[in-house]
């Protein structure tokens, strides 16, 4: 090879980089545009306050939350697959305490601590008895959705308390309660990954744990946070999905798992962690939403659903994912 | 620093020695000496189970990377891209990562205008060659990258250094740059421990040398002070 066909060859590289780095950053956007272009076209219902409101942002929320939740947790290039029984034991919590306990607004702080014990549960058997995050979640993923139905005693149980129900079905200015506690959180997230200490050592974490332990950091206290924090939100998530219908069945939350996992990597956290950030997992869910709310106009049949569900999924991450930062995929 | 019959299980010690305020004391030995082992066992990675670390009045038992960190010795690990950088963060990241611990004391926000400030102040003063702070690490040289390495511990005052190789795969300017850094930190008062491979090196950047050999000094340590230094055949003969 001469020499400018060398640095042809170079330039050339350099140009298909900024065109994939320039897919990866707005694929999950072009996404999202473009299902709502399909949708406003192919439906007349869906570009509607009522239902871009009422129905995508509402039901959008409790997988925001979710999402979130474990977003940090994959950032330090852990997992969290605990996180749908989380919701489902603080939501089973709330109902209890507040239709048999009579705590009334204190439910809502105990069943949110509830979620941090079970995140803090999570951390301190994954970071102290070195079990791999992965399993020590998927155990405790049954275990807590044991432990939620069982209180449940099988059957959905309900409450009365309006004043307290208004908590997550009010109205300010027209905008849902639910969905401002969602953006309230959503905020808060992106404050704590890019302004707090936490959330700079969960990204050099999910980089090299080596170099942070190295440069003096107290590892094992920050690589238990981002699970107390995934517990935090994921109680939060089941306090609002309970409060908006004041009741709990045996199976709420279930199915949350995996989209939420979907939506963070589409959001472009990369499953080996360091890269990306809660503030782009809210694309992800969007995404998700969004499908979800139009197929269901469309009258898409359930099952076909789920596979165009999939390949979208599938095809946002392949879009996403920041090949650059990541050397082997497994 | 003062090191009293430090040991870990039979690989390395047991090793006493002390540090003086701002001396450059080189250690060397062959592969498999314990001289790297022993730079782990200085920075707390490594565990001590008998004897201790005195550092300014403070003993320490069995420290961990933390607490000596805390005691105020840095280590800069001899292979930079897996132990000492985050490759894919900023040189401003990498800069600030030691002193991000103590900001704004227990408050869990960071404080980003000092880290701009000591990220802006390493780049000048090391003048590491960085398109600027928001740069990533991964596209430095191997000279400026260990640069950032060393600031991220000059960030913060740190007033014992404990350094492996620490011009290895860097090119022959960049050296002669860390050279006069060392030089320039131990005319402040602080204290460097010298691990290296290559004597001529570490014969002219020491005060003292340690030679290493199954773990433990096989001698009183070498005057290496100016007009006094050691010859390699010297140190040769001690090391095998």
């Amino acid at each position: 090879m001469s020499t400018s066909s060398v640095s042809e060859w170079i330039n050339s590289q350099r140009e298909q980089r900024t065109l994939q780095d320039w897919i990866q950053d707005l694929g999950p956007f072009v996404m999202l545009f473009g299902l709502m272009v399909i949708f406003s076209l192919t439906t007349e219902r869906f570009l509607t306050e009522g239902n871009l409101l009422d129905n995508v942002a509402k039901n959008a929320v409790t997988l925001l939350l979710v999402a979130l939740a474990g977003t940090f947790p994959i950032l330090q290039q852990s997992i969290d697959l605990s996180v749908e029984s989380v919701v489902l034991l603080t939501g089973v919590v709330t109902v209890v305490l507040i239709a048999e306990f009579g705590l009334g607004l204190l439910a809502i702080p105990i069943a949110i601590g509830v979620g941090m014990l079970a995140g803090l549960f999570n951390g301190l058997v994954f970071t102290k008895l070195k079990v791999p995050s992965f399993l020590v979640t998927l155990g405790t993923l049954s275990v807590m959705a044991g432990v939620g139905k069982i209180i449940t005693g099988g059957s959905t149980i309900t409450f009365r308390n309006d004043s307290i129900r208004a908590i997550a079905t009010g109205n300010v200015l027209g905008i849902p309660n639910l969905v401002l506690w969602g953006l309230l959180i959503y905020i808060a997230t992106i404050v704590l990954a890019f302004r707090t200490k936490f959330g700079r050592y969960c990204f050099a974490l999910g980089e090299n744990e080596r170099v942070v332990e190295l440069a003096g950091a107290k590892v094992d206290r920050y690589k238990i946070y981002p699970f107390v924090l995934s517990g935090l939100l994921c109680g939060v998530a089941g306090v609002l999905l309970t409060l908006r219908i004041s009741s709990a069945s045996p199976n709420i939350g279930s199915g949350l798992m995996l989209p939420s996992i979907a939506a963070i990597v589409m959001g472009g956290t990369a499953l080996t962690g360091g890269v990306g950030g809660p503030h782009r997992t809210i694309l992800g869910v969007l995404v998700i939403a969004v499908l979800n709310n139009g197929m269901n106009l469309l009258a898409v049949d359930s099952f076909v659903q789920e596979i165009i569900l999939g390949l979208v999924v599938v095809a946002a991450v392949a879009l996403s994912i920041d090949r650059d930062k990541i050397d082997v995929v497994k | 620093m003062a090191v009293d019959s430090v040991a870990h299980e039979d690989a390395v010690g047991p090793v006493s020695f002390s540090l003086r305020e701002g001396e450059i004391f080189g250690i060397v030995g062959v592969e498999g000496s314990g001289k790297q082992r022993f730079g782990r066992l200085l920075a707390g990675d490594l565990e001590i189970t008998s004897g201790s670390i005195t550092v300014e009045g403070t003993e320490l038992n069995n420290p961990s990377v933390s607490d000596m960190v805390d005691a105020g010795v840095g280590y800069i690990p001899k292979d930079r891209k897996s132990e000492g950088l985050l490759l894919y963060q900023s040189v401003l990241v990498n800069t600030s990562l030691a002193m991000i611990r103590d900001m704004n004391g227990s408050m869990p926000m960071l404080d980003l205008e000092a880290e701009q400030e000591a990220t802006a102040d390493a780049i000048e003063e090391l003048s590491i060659k960085t398109p600027g702070p928001d740069a990533l690490i991964h596209g430095l040289s191997g000279g400026n990258q260990q640069k950032v390495v060393i600031a991220r511990w000059l960030a913060q005052d740190t007033p014992i250094l404990v350094m492996d190789n620490v011009t290895r795969g860097i090119d022959v300017g960049a050296k002669e740059e860390v050279y006069r850094l060392c030089r320039e930190l131990t005319d402040q008062g602080v204290s460097i421990v010298f691990i290296g491979d290559e004597l001529p090196e570490v014969i002219g950047m020491s005060n003292r040398i340690g030679v290493m050999a199954n773990g433990q000094f096989v001698a009183e340590p070498f005057d290496a002070s100016p007009g006094n230094k050691p010859t390699e055949e010297d140190l040769i003969q001690e090391m095998i």
